[in-house]
């Protein structure tokens, strides 16, 4: 049976009985799901064409009759009988795609080494190739463990060749290539898989150059929006893992393919590869099982620096170069935490900062008289508008900003690419909540007030969505609403405090305030798209003047770039993993009166 | 002493009720003395009255308009009209609702919904052995057994975690306890569905709801 999915217009071959979603995931073509297929959220929702299909029970359940007679069905529900034609929901081209801030780096110490020898080549002598190689690279001071194939093969050719000078690479020791002498750049790359997003930054290393960052989504997104349910997946049998694993091998080669098809490169000048994500997200990179990162003690299978030959993990680069996985702190503090720590500096640093990774999954650092303190904290997908009566990923229409002009009595909207209004993204919930809170239509409490108690001129945005009072922020092209309804509100609550609960775990560990606080970094793809103002006035933040608030962007990612190109930073990055101090907030006793008073919307 | 007069008889439940809807512990407690001062039944002024005021609490959390903080609220000021009741009350088999062993299941340690659905139970006159988070199959079992329970609840706010749900009512099962022994789970990620796929007999959605449903259990029991 065929199934034609457009815009692309792609046909694949499906089995009868599979769900449109499964298809999908098995051909490689994106669909969020954000519940991972549990029939919980719409985000799978796709259009069918040119053909009646009846909606089930949980089409009738999740979507409003209007989208059902406009073909909408949920795709985890919808089974392939019969050819069938269906056209996905509009995706951002631009998808969230922060910023890579890296700081100036100057002279470092590199982590490849890529050194100039001289063979001293006895003609008598039957000594092996490999120990004249071993005694030309200690002269320089460096000390040869092991060779790779490759390496190996090239020496023979260099010696039979009469070559006697040689370019070696090599990383900790490890002889990855080794080439005729020539000046010609080699590459590496820095990823950062997060649970939404994948990042790739392509470096040249001995100039220290950044030459791009590509953005695409994580594939595993088909099978759930949040890293637990893709446990979840994992769990229900060992197949489950590989196929996860392959995703994202097969999208990050896809990744690899266009860099080196778009640079002109030749595979074997990649010679490293170093990965920052969160801990689930790196072991299923690696292909290492991730059930016991599902609930406590949350144990992950190692947490060190994890060095691998690209070969194993099926990477289409040359099979000796190293994939270097960041270690990780904890079983649910990552080695995206570490890329953080490691962008900022925070072990080295003498004042008092605190880093926030805003997301799905809160991470929290902090460094205060040079001892450095990390706390996570699962905030669910509230932040990226799931969930939420009429919230949306961040696609073409949808609203992002939103606020309140008091004085001229107006309400301004920003969409994502300035097309008509569709939808409500997280941070334009986060909006919409802190306006709605400063203009008084909320309280503190989070109770949205009677419609009698609001400015007068929002009065006419007032609505009942079900038995919920709700605000409307704007209005669609069929001039249906889109509004913050009061369960919403409820929902960006519970994220907010898990986040602030976890901001004020590490700050009582270290026994500051807000007041001592130098600088508050907030990082993340999502962090990077919200207010500072508002994240400040709903207190997602400690309360600090708005000028401390730095946004800095996919840090992670910049770690891992910083990590690729100094040694310095690959160390900091191992000292972070040992010497970082666990906060662990979940078993103290005065937890629940904490995340209740963080529950607040304000200082 | 005389029951009070039908006015101030209304006038005091209203009271209770509003007390526990209000937030209000002093109120709570006003109107719990004068209950007392009136020789009102003890357990008319806590069924007609704070319970009454903590269905209103149930309506308004079910419109989000309260939200965790305000059934807390509720809950203490609920609590301290009971406490000054209690030593009225004729000791009576109606004023015990039920007993429940509560849990969040193992591997999972989010405790504050749990927690919730503990003290609403307990507020609506069940007795409530809460048995922490990280709890494996066999505690559960054990303590219900012990106690006699009629309830088992349990709480996941994982994906990863509700799965164990199922373990335990298999382990019900097999003890051949599923017959006596009424199972409802809550959570995030659970819902009407799960509870079924799992072998549980209901599915509460919040605290409040938690204490109707475990009503319902316990008369389905008696029938």
């Amino acid at each position: 049976m065929g199934l034609t999915v457009l815009p692309e217009g792609r046909t694949v071959a499906v089995a009868p009985g599979v769900s449109v979603l499964q298809a999908c995931r098995e051909h490689d073509i994106d669909l969020p799901g954000i519940c991972g297929g549990r029939g919980r959220c719409r985000e799978c929702r796709v259009t069918v064409i040119g053909r009646e299909v009846a909606p089930s029970a949980l089409d009738q359940s999740l979507l409003e009759p209007e989208d059902l007679a406009k073909g909408w069905r949920l795709s985890c529900q919808l089974m392939v009988e019969g050819d069938l034609t269906i056209a996905l929901p509009p995706v951002s081209l631009k998808l969230l795609d922060p910023s890579v801030v890296l700081p100036q780096l100057s002279s470092v110490k590199p982590v490849i080494q890529d050194v100039e020898v001289d063979l001293v080549v006895g003609e008598e002598s039957d000594r092996p190739a490999i120990a004249l190689l071993e005694e030309a690279l200690a002269g320089k001071g460096i000390l040869l463990k092991r060779a790779s194939i490759a390496a190996l093969r090239e020496l023979g050719l260099a010696l039979s060749r009469r070559e006697k000078r040689l370019r070696c690479l090599l990383h900790e020791g490890f002889l990855i290539d080794l080439r005729p002498p020539s000046a010609s750049p080699v590459y590496g790359l820095a990823i950062d898989i997060g649970t939404s997003t994948v990042s790739m930054a392509l470096l040249e290393l001995s100039s220290l150059a950044m030459l791009s960052v590509e953005t695409e989504r994580n594939p595993q997104g088909a099978y759930g929006g949040d890293f637990m349910s893709r446990i979840a997946f994992a769990m229900e049998k060992e197949e489950n893992l590989l196929e996860l694993h392959g995703k994202i091998i097969g999208r990050l080669n896809r990744m690899i393919e266009r860099l080196v098809m778009s640079y002109g490169l030749a595979r074997r000048d990649i010679v490293l590869m170093t990965l920052a994500g969160n801990a689930v997200m790196h072991h299923l990179f690696f292909g290492l099982d991730v059930k016991a990162l599902g609930g406590f003690p949350f144990r992950p299978v190692l947490n060190e620096a994890l060095v691998v030959p690209a070969a194993e993990l099926a990477l289409k680069l040359a099979p000796a170069t190293p994939v270097v996985g960041l270690p990780l702190i904890s079983g649910y503090i990552g080695a995206d935490t570490i890329g953080v720590i490691v962008a900022l500096d925070l072990v080295n640093r003498k004042d008092t900062v605190i880093a926030v990774d805003v997301g799905t999954n809160a991470e929290v650092a902090l460094v205060h008289q040079g001892k450095l303190y990390v706390c996570s904290a699962p905030a669910g997908p509230a932040f990226e508008g799931a969930q939420m009566a009429c919230g949306t990923q961040a696609r073409p229409g949808a609203i992002t900003k939103i606020a309140i002009d008091d004085a001229r009595q107006r309400l301004r909207v920003d969409t994502v690419e300035e097309k008509p209004p569709f939808g409500i993204a997280g941070t334009g919930i986060v909006d919409a909540i802190a306006e709605l809170v400063r203009v008084g239509v909320l309280d503190e409490s989070g109770r949205m007030q009677e419609t009698d108690e609001w400015p007068a001129w929002l009065r006419e945005r007032a609505h009942l969505a079900g038995e919920m009072r709700a605000f409307i922020v704007a209005r669609d092209p069929e001039d249906r609403p889109l509004y913050v309804h009061q369960g919403d509100v409820r929902e960006l609550q519970l994220a907010k405090a898990a986040t602030a609960t976890a901001v004020h775990y590490v700050m009582a560990a270290a026994g500051i305030t807000a007041a001592d606080l130098d600088r508050v970094y907030v990082a993340g793809a999502f962090g990077s798209y919200l207010d500072p103002k508002s994240i400040l006035r709903i207190a997602l933040l400690p309360d600090v003047p708005l000028e401390r608030v730095e946004f800095v962007g996919n840090a992670a990612l910049a770690g891992a770039v910083l990590a690729t190109l100094s040694s310095k930073h690959m160390e900091t990055a191992v000292r972070a993993a040992r010497e970082a101090v666990r906060v662990d907030m979940a078993t103290d006793e005065s937890f629940q009166d904490v995340f209740v008073d963080k529950l607040r919307l304000g200082h | 002493m005389n029951a009070p007069a039908t006015s101030e008889r209304e006038e005091i439940l209203n009271g209770l009720a509003d007390s526990v809807w209000k937030l209000d512990p002093a109120m709570a407690t006003q109107f719990a003395q004068r209950a007392i001062d009136t020789g009102m039944d003890a357990y008319e002024a806590i069924n007609d009255g704070l319970a009454k005021g903590m269905m209103v609490v149930s309506g308004k959390f079910d419109r989000r308009e309260y939200f965790v903080p305000e059934l807390l609220r509720a809950a203490k000021a609920m609590n301290t009209g009971i406490d000054l009741l209690k030593p009225y009350l004729k000791v009576d088999a109606t004023t015990h609702k039920g007993t429940v062993v509560i849990a969040t299941v193992k591997g999972d340690i989010h405790q504050i919904g749990k927690n919730l659905v503990a003290l609403m139970l307990r507020t609506a006159g069940f007795t409530v052995h809460d048995l922490g988070v990280n709890c494996p199959a066999e505690k559960y079992l054990g303590k219900a057994k012990e106690e006699n329970a009629d309830i088992i609840g349990m709480s996941a706010l994982m994906t990863t975690t509700m799965l164990y749900m199922e373990t335990v009512t298999r382990e019900l099962e097999q003890q051949g306890m599923r017959e006596r022994i009424r199972v409802m789970v809550g959570g995030a990620p659970v819902s009407e569905a799960f509870a079924k796929k799992v072998g549980a007999d209901r599915y509460a959605s919040h605290a409040a709801m938690a204490v109707q449903v475990a009503k319902e259990l316990v008369a389905q029991k008696v029938a």
